[in-house]
């Protein structure tokens, strides 16, 4: 028996059922809600999505392996049985090739995190009779799916849906993807050439200062010179490229001393070759150019592992539309049509199946609109004859008929989209601070060296000129240049264990220059969803009538597509003595609520007011008020950053009103409300235009405020929601929807900045005393072999040393 | 010592080699995904296992 948890395993050993601490989901690991619980029940799930896939899995005798593997880790999504996403597109073109037997597409997918998503998924084919093959790709989360020529990419969707991942296809506008893995490879086979230069050379060279002569000698010398070649033309290529292309720019970057220290380094090995001594340097040379490249490449790899930039447009999928056309008998006649295919002036209906496809007007019919992508909120706005609706909402309740005005670009989403793409980041390429240390440098180690060679040229030019070239080699810059790179690929990897994508690496100096954070409310700063806040009896029941009555609310709000229903739901199923009951009759009241019948009694729970009242035959039981609560981290979070001296602020789509009562909670006295996703992005511009700000949401309501910001951050509000809608634009991806890793952000920063300053002055240092004694002709090829790369070992665990501080500030 | 010249420019031939082996697999693609693997060595049943033990997996 491997699959039954036994009962001991989950509870504590209290003895006591109605004392216990929650049981844990099966599937998932959560906690099990105890509406769930039945009497004996050793299997326990957390909601229907887990039971079903826990179900499939042990249908197919996949379980034990499964979760053998998962091990109690906590997937960060609910399986969904359903998600009003249509995906019936990914079966036509572009999505799908034609004339191919065997098409395939990548899904990039949220909620990858452990070994058992890699074997589930790799068994794609034995759970789906469409699909042939399917391979992850862990790093960067996408997987590769191949179905048959029956085979639908639909099905294929949904079933990952089914499985606790958010799938979204990838389109090809990877070139740019394309370009970094060309530029990868090209990166590992310098590596390679330059490492077969390096070691062979290191083998020469142990002779060669073991005072090989003679014939012997010679061979080794010239083996060492030809093989050495390939490292410092084609292995170090990158670097006499950026620093010619630099140069052409009248710049001067951090790579021009290094391809001085290879060039002239080689020229000096060649001139003492010649010469027919072992002072060589080539040891050296190649082994740093190995050396740096390597730190480029591990920099270039977990840039990588990022998050897709799909587009705002991508996430409507060309999804099924009614439009109705008049017949031959001269009615208006339903057509099934796809939304990208609709045109101006088309009627068309919508209803909760399917999401707004279309920007429009509202001609006949009533329902209830979700506008969370322009204001943040999602509560349903109500819609009638005369009202607009917009693509990119989704309808809650009802349907109505629209009259087409815009699709696609020319959408409300199109135009945030275009503008998205329009105003270029601010910030566009690399903040060479470095240039300037550079060309510092460069011009003082040249500087020396010219001087030390014309002081002694005349005694000794030989000398003179081999302590000058010296100088060229040892001061090389290059632990300098591992540095960057170092310490930045620390930081992705300690940002990327809390969940913090980094996706643009200059973020984190722009960091340090903040002097304001601009929160968004809605997900941000509150949960992004209503909970129930109080629960009012109008009479005072026995506590078994609470149970019952709490009971009827829960059966009811269970089948409740609202909100406030889910609100409801969570509040309930923990309490004592809630059950599921049996439900006939059950009717949602459009807008206000439902209804249905227990045990012959009828029951409703609607809106009345400000708020929601439970109602037996008529007769209100209870009353319910709704919020949505602030996250209990935030007070403690403003006030910690309210002590490094950063001003808050509160920018939202919602109304004034709910605005205020949250600042006025955590004592935030700048705050704006019921502003457009424009707005928000004009109030930054105006308003704190000559300050540094940093910009923190999670919706498309707040992707072109991000432009306007000086950092941005993009937050994930959680309960399943997908982050995909605000990560274009944004500089962080905050994954875990807790506010304390903004604070862990900033640490971070610190701690960065604060490890390349110690590595930038140890180099300095370094440079200098190697300088000087290059001048006093103390610099033999040995010293240089050792000296070289144990700077950049030291500058290596300074490093990660460094960035490993920024943790314990939480 | 003579034999240095023949060692010498034997021994480079074969890193050659290997360099010409290593460009191979670059381009083939394998260093494209360095982390799934690692875990897929974990996952897949040994040749062995599956033969020997058909059932261990299935019963229950």
């Amino acid at each position: 028996m491997t699959a039954v948890i036994s009962v001991e395993a989950n509870y504590p050993d209290t003895g006591y059922m109605s004392e216990i601490l929650p049981l844990k989901c099966v599937h998932c690991s959560d906690d099990v809600p105890l509406v769930r619980l039945s009497g004996d029940a050793s299997l326990a799930f957390c909601c229907d999505g887990c039971e079903a896939v826990y179900s499939l899995l042990r249908g197919l005798s996949l379980d034990s392996g499964y979760y053998a593997l998962k091990a109690g880790k906590k997937s960060p999504y609910k399986p969904l049985l359903e998600s009003g996403e249509d995906y019936s597109a990914l079966d036509e073109a572009p999505f799908r090739q034609k004339d191919v037997e065997r098409p395939s597409l990548d899904f990039f997918l949220e909620g990858i995190h452990c070994s058992a998503c890699l074997w589930i998924l790799e068994r794609l084919p034995e759970l789906s009779h469409d699909v042939l093959s399917a391979r992850l790709d862990m790093g960067r989360s996408l997987l590769r799916v191949q179905v048959g020529e029956t085979g639908r990419f639909e099905n294929v969707a949904k079933l990952l849906l089914s499985l606790g991942y958010r799938p979204h296809p990838v389109r090809s506008e990877r070139e740019v993807d394309e370009k970094l893995k060309v530029s990868d490879r090209a990166t590992l086979r310098r590596m390679g050439v330059s490492a077969f230069s390096a070691m062979n050379v290191m083998i020469y060279s142990v002779s060669l200062y073991s005072g090989a002569d003679g014939y012997e000698g010679a061979l080794l010398r010239w083996l060492a010179i030809g093989v050495a070649l390939p490292a410092l033309t084609y292995g170090a290529w990158p670097f006499y490229l950026n620093a010619w292309n630099a140069l052409r720019s009248l710049r001067i970057s951090i790579d021009l001393p290094i391809a001085i220290a290879f060039v002239g380094g080689f020229a000096e090995s060649l001139r003492q070759a010649i010469l027919g001594t072992n002072l060589l340097y080539l040891d050296s040379l190649t082994s740093l150019v190995f050396l740096m490249l390597a730190s480029r490449y591990a920099l270039s790899r977990l840039e990588r592992a990022e998050v897709s930039k799909a587009g705002l447009l991508s996430l409507l999928l060309p999804a099924k539309a009614i439009r109705w056309v008049k017949g031959r008998s001269g009615n208006l006649e339903p057509e099934n049509t796809r939304s990208n295919l609709l045109r101006e002036g088309d009627l068309i209906s919508i209803t909760t199946a399917n999401g707004v496809p279309v920007d429009g007007k509202v001609e006949s019919g009533q329902a209830w609109i979700d506008l969370s992508f322009l204001s943040g909120e999602s509560r349903p706005v109500e819609v009638g004859p005369g009202d607009w609706v917009y693509a990119g909402s989704r309808v809650m309740e009802g349907s109505a008929h629209v009259r087409v005005s815009s699709w696609g670009k020319d959408t409300r989403l199109g135009e945030i989209e275009r503008k998205l793409e329009a105003s270029a980041p601010k910030h566009n390429k690399r903040t060479e601070r470095s240039d300037r240390w550079a060309m510092l440098f460069l011009a003082s180690v040249i500087g020396f060296a010219f001087l030390l060679f014309f002081l002694f040229g005349f005694e000794s030019p030989n000398e003179a000129l081999r302590r000058s070239l010296s100088i060229l080699i040892i001061a090389c810059p290059c632990a300098l240049a591992l540095a960057t790179p170092l310490t930045l690929a620390r930081a992705y990897r300690l940002a990327a264990s809390r969940g913090i994508l980094l996706r643009d690496p200059d973020a984190l100096d722009r960091m340090l220059e903040l002097t304001d954070i601009i929160f968004d409310k809605t997900g941000t700063i509150t949960r992004g969803m209503p909970s129930v806040r109080a629960w009012r009896w109008v009479e005072d029941p026995s506590s078994e009538e609470k149970s019952f009555y709490e009971s009827v609310a829960y059966s009811l709000e269970i089948k409740a597509r609202h909100p406030f229903g889910k609100a409801i739901v969570k509040f309930l199923e923990n309490r004592h003595g809630v059950q599921k009951l049996a439900v006939e009759e059950f009717a949602e009241i459009a807008g206000k609520g439902v209804k249905g019948k227990i045990d012959g009694v009828e029951y409703t729970i609607q809106a009345a007011n400000r708020r929601i009242a439970l109602s037996q035959s008529g007769a209100p039981v209870a009353l319910i008020t709704l919020d949505d609560e602030v996250r209990p981290e935030a007070g403690r979070v403003l006030e910690k950053l309210g002590k490094r001296g950063l001003r808050l602020s509160v920018l939202s789509g919602d109304s004034l009103a709910a605005v205020a009562r949250v600042a006025g909670l955590l004592g935030i006295d700048s705050r704006r409300g019921a502003l457009s996703p424009e707005e928000k992005r004009s109030v930054i511009e105006s308003e704190f235009g000559t300050r540094k700000v940093l910009m923190i949401g999670d919706g498309i309501n707040d992707v072109l405020a991000f432009r306007a910001a000086h950092v941005s951050v993009a937050f994930n509000r959680g309960e399943g929601a997908s982050i995909e809608s605000a990560l274009s634009g944004a500089d962080v991806a905050i994954l875990k929807p807790n506010l304390n890793h903004l604070i862990f952000l900033l640490d971070t920063a610190v701690a960065y900045r604060r490890t390349l300053t110690r590595n930038a002055i140890f180099s300095a240092v370094y440079n200098l005393t190697g300088a000087s004694f290059a001048a006093l002709g103390l610099i033999h090829p040995l010293v240089a072999a050792v000296a070289m790369p144990l700077s950049a070992l030291t500058v290596y665990f300074s490093t990660v040393v460094g960035l490993r501080s920024g943790e314990e500030h939480l | 010592m003579n034999i240095i010249f023949i060692l010498a420019p034997l021994s480079l031939a074969l890193a050659s080699l290997f360099v010409v082996l290593f460009f191979r697999s670059v381009n083939s693609g394998q260093f494209q995904d360095l982390e799934t693997p690692a875990h897929r060595m974990l996952i897949e049943p040994s040749p062995i296992e599956s033969e020997e033990n058909p059932s261990v997996e299935n019963h229950d």
